[in-house]
């Protein structure tokens, strides 16, 4: 058996660098989101699915596909193709408008989705490795304020900025011809900052900063499962997913310092330790296949964050429910020629409660989503690209809405391994 | 057997669509790489947006109820030698007391006192005319120079001799002198007259009582001698140890005079008694030149005050503003300072679970109606304000937390309400110290007229800090609290 090793390890590095550039990026208090409403439970809850499934609202429960790390629902895994090995990096660019009352703000945000390699390892098992952002945290608020009993300002500075990453490690195994189940290992890991910046306006050299960190690190699992039968013309695909409530170890580490330039102390300092819950999921979904181009379906997700605590403290997390579905049809007959033939051709859309209650009004994300697929020449890889139109939030009782536009490329490479050639 | 590797080689240079596609697809994904890492670096915009969902977790208030104690402390020892413009005078002051200023000064012989010789190389006889001392006033004065003042000089019978290693006299230094004066003389000061050409105006005192015409003749007998102590420069200051320019007991006005070769002289009129020029008035001067052998000496007797500072006598101890009508002092030459004492600052250690001092300003005001824009004006320069301990040293001068230089105060007029005008100075840095190690009831602060100057000047200010009053000294602080 002869591989070819020369393209794949280049491409291995390739992969490794992104991975590194990916957790480098992100632990450095780069942000990939600029709401407020990050400021929250763990964060902005990032989407981190494959481009096929952000393209049709988010709906991954029931799908799969040969060339697709579907990480959602690592049962999927198991119908990769033989002989492939998938190389995949996703990128997101978020556009967004930002309204409060008469306020309006404009923000950029980009962040890579995913890094993730994966390959059948045996006819009935596949495994694939990733590494994705699982929460972001970023805003930055400048207040210029009356000191309370002088007519004198000082200017406050809110600023969060990091978020959780994970490492997830999947599997998929085909169980039966119509069951596979799948599960994924994940360690979650990041810096969650947020600081409050206090200093006069005029004629002060000492600045106060209250600097607050939550360090986590931790392992946790989810499980999934795929039922595939026919009914008919029709191929059906139920999807399950389940994930328990498990305990992150987490450091929370606080420090008030009040400095002029290198003069100055540390007022207060304070490290617990403690964990955060990650809550107990469970999603389904359904998807109906009809022939071999039409694929529809829909998801439904819920995450019980109301019943997890922080370092043994309840939060005013609600349960999140989301709701999505989508459609995809490959317009490549097998026999296409013409380029635009060759695509395949996505939409959905979605409703996410989210897991934000603001004084008993919840901010939900809604939003609907177009996108292609590109093959590349010779089935050396597929271009997925999506764009989400979507709405977070309210302007009702002074609250924010942001109304976004969301681009995300994810490339897929596909290498041939262990073909074996034989020549004489 | 072909390598599996030559084989793709030769695959794709074939297939020249394939090569093409490869190098478009690794370019799109490189330039879409480089766009996501470049433009995610830097700094946000600021944005004002969602301010109400973000929790506040301080709170920023300015604190200035703090008890602040004031006392008075006298310092010691000032120098107050070698200064180019000499303060000399006596004024009342309704709270200093009668406060005066006698100068002692040594005469310079310069060359010698050599006289003019004849042909045959022998002194010309001379004859004593008159013995003079002229002063020049420099602008500075304090008190009323319209009130007459007296003025006497006298010999000094002492050396002036440096003590311990010092290298200068203190304003508590005195030298044994004549009783009997070498001259007398009342005066209205005019340190601003100019004479008709526009030259300074020069103070010329006769010195023409007894004692004083017999030095005169003396010294000319000495000269026609040509004995050593008119040309000898040490000889001639064993001889004549120098003069004291002593302040009469009438409320004048302190004055300066300038020091110097040309500015302040004994100068002794002479005519020569043979020769052509008979009719020609020599003269001789012996000036005071500007050197630390020149000092004033301040005294003020503060009997007759409400406030009686004399009951401070070491410098280590100070007297209480409650003792003095609420009233705290500050003077030049005597060398009085004002300390300052916040006893409860370490309170906002317990607002909240902790906290920061952004700016803490020390503000004193000068007391009302005890100073004017004429005769008892403030202080012309800003003050210096020191860290001190319970023994009164000067530790430490304030600095500004930037640029770590020392720093001092800023009087800050208000042009609509002048007795609202107050002086201030940043003392963060200090209050912030004691907010972390801690307050020692020794740790004070001590307001004084600038080191340099203390030794050579009139000027004095009394600052208010009667607990009751919208004028008493404060600590204004911005203090973030946090929850």
């Amino acid at each position: 058996m002869n591989i070819n090793p020369f393209y794949s390890t280049k491409k291995f590095i390739a992969l490794i660098g992104f991975g590194l550039l990916f957790i480098a990026t992100t632990t450095s208090a780069q942000n990939s989101t600029s709401s407020p409403y990050s400021y929250y439970g763990v964060g902005e809850l990032m989407e981190n699915g494959s481009g096929n499934s952000i393209s049709m609202g988010g709906t991954s429960l029931a799908y799969r596909g040969g060339g697709v790390l579907n990480i959602n629902n690592p049962a999927s895994l198991a119908h990769v193709d033989s002989l492939k090995f998938i190389f995949n990096v996703g990128m997101a660019a978020k556009f967004t408008n930002m309204n409060q009352g008469q306020k309006k703000d404009f923000f950029n945000d980009y962040n890579l989705t995913k890094v993730a390699f994966g390959f059948k390892v045996s006819p009935r098992y596949s495994t694939a490795f990733s590494v994705s952002p699982y929460s972001s945290l970023g805003y930055d608020i400048t207040k210029r304020e009356l000191v309370n009993g002088d007519t004198d300002y000082m200017i406050r500075s809110l600023k969060g900025s990091g978020g959780l990453n994970q490492l997830t490690w999947s599997n998929g195994v085909k169980v039966t011809k119509n069951l596979s189940l799948g599960v994924n290992g994940i360690y979650v890991f990041g810096n969650n900052t947020r600081s409050e910046v206090i200093n006069l306006e005029s004629g002060s050299d000492y600045v106060y900063r209250n600097n607050s960190e939550l360090i986590s690190q931790g392992l946790y699992f989810n499980l999934g499962a795929q039922y595939e039968m026919n009914v008919g013309k029709y191929v059906l695909n139920l999807g399950a997913k389940y994930q328990p409530k498990i305990g992150v170890s987490a450091k929370q580490k606080i420090e008030v310092t009040n400095f002029s330039g290198s003069a100055g102390a540390v007022r207060h300092e304070d490290e617990d330790r403690g964990a955060f819950d990650v809550p107990e999921s469970y999603g389904l979904g359904f998807g109906m296949n009809k022939g071999k181009q039409f694929w529809l379906g829909a998801d439904y997700m819920h995450e019980k964050w109301s019943d997890t605590q922080i370092f043994d403290e309840d939060n005013d997390l609600s349960d999140r429910d989301k709701f999505s579905f989508g459609m995809e049809y490959n317009a490549n007959d097998g026999y296409a020629r013409k380029f635009l033939k060759k695509m395949t051709y996505r939409l959905g859309g979605f409703y996410d409660t989210g897991y934000i209650k603001f004084e008993s009004e919840k901010i939900s994300t809604m939003g609907v989503s177009f996108g292609v697929g590109i093959p590349m020449a010779r089935q050396t890889g597929m271009i997925n690209l999506a764009v989400e139109f979507g709405m977070t939030g309210t302007t009702d009782n002074n609250l924010v809405r942001e109304d976004f536009t969301r681009i995300t490329v994810d490339i897929n490479l596909f290498e041939r391994w262990f073909v074996k050639r034989k020549y004489r | 057997m072909i390598l599996v590797h030559d084989l793709s080689l030769i695959y794709m240079i074939s297939n020249p669509l394939l090569l093409r596609m490869r190098k478009i697809n690794s370019i799109v994904f490189l330039s879409l790489l480089a766009f996501l890492s470049s433009c995610n670096s830097g700094v946000f915009e600021e944005h004002e947006i969602g301010d109400n969902l973000i929790d506040q977790s301080t709170e920023v208030l300015l604190i200035d109820t703090f008890t602040i104690h004031s006392s008075t402390v006298k310092l010691d020892s000032i120098a107050t030698s070698g200064a180019k413009n000499i303060l000399f005078g006596q004024y009342n002051d309704e709270f200093l007391g009668k406060v005066s200023s006698d100068f002692y000064g040594i005469l310079d012989i310069g060359d010698g006192f050599n006289l003019a010789k004849n042909n045959e190389n022998v002194i010309i006889p001379v004859e004593f005319d008159s013995l003079i001392f002229i002063t020049y006033y420099d602008k500075r004065y304090y008190g009323d120079t319209l009130q007459e003042q007296s003025l006497s000089i006298h010999r000094i019978q002492e050396e002036l001799e440096f003590v311990d290693g010092s290298s200068s006299f203190y304003g508590h230094n005195t030298f044994d002198f004549d009783a009997e004066p070498l001259a007398e003389i009342n005066f209205k000061a005019r340190p601003n007259k100019k004479r008709d050409n526009g030259d300074q105006y020069n103070f010329r005192i006769p010195m023409d009582t007894e004692l004083g015409t017999e030095l005169g003749e003396e010294i000319l007998q000495l000269a026609m001698r040509a004995s050593d102590t008119t040309s000898n420069s040490q000889q001639w200051n064993d001889y004549f140890k120098g003069i004291v320019l002593k302040a009469g007991d009438k409320n004048g006005a302190m004055v300066s005079f300038q020091t110097g070769d040309t500015l302040m002289k004994m100068r002794v009129y002479y005519s020569a008694l043979e020769g052509e020029n008979t009719e020609e008035a020599l003269h001789k001067d012996f000036p005071v030149r500007t050197s630390n052998l020149n000092f004033s000496n301040y005294k003020s007797d503060k009997t007759a005050t409400p406030q009686d500072l004399g009951r401070i006598v070491e410098e280590t101890e100070d007297l209480s503003s409650e003792e003095t009508d609420n009233l705290a002092f500050i003077q030049g030459g005597i060398g009085y300072l004002t300390k300052v004492r916040i006893p409860y600052v370490e309170e906002l250690n317990t607002l909240g679970l902790t906290g920061g001092i952004l700016k803490a300003e020390l503000i004193f005001y000068p007391k009302d109606e005890s100073y004017d824009d004429e005769i008892f004006r403030l202080p012309s320069s800003s003050f210096n304000v020191f860290v001190t301990d319970d023994k009164n040293q000067r530790l430490q001068q304030i600095m500004s937390p930037s640029t770590n230089a020392p720093i001092n105060s800023v009087y800050n007029f208000n042009s609509e309400n002048k007795d609202e005008s107050f002086y201030s100075i940043e003392v963060t840095s200090f209050i912030n110290s004691l907010l972390l190690q801690g307050q020692d009831f020794d740790d004070a602060l001590l307001i004084s007229l600038p080191l340099g100057e203390l030794g050579n000047s009139m000027e004095r200010m009394v600052i208010e800090n009667d607990k009751d009053s919208d004028f008493r000294i404060r600590l204004r602080t911005t203090y973030v609290v946090q929850k």
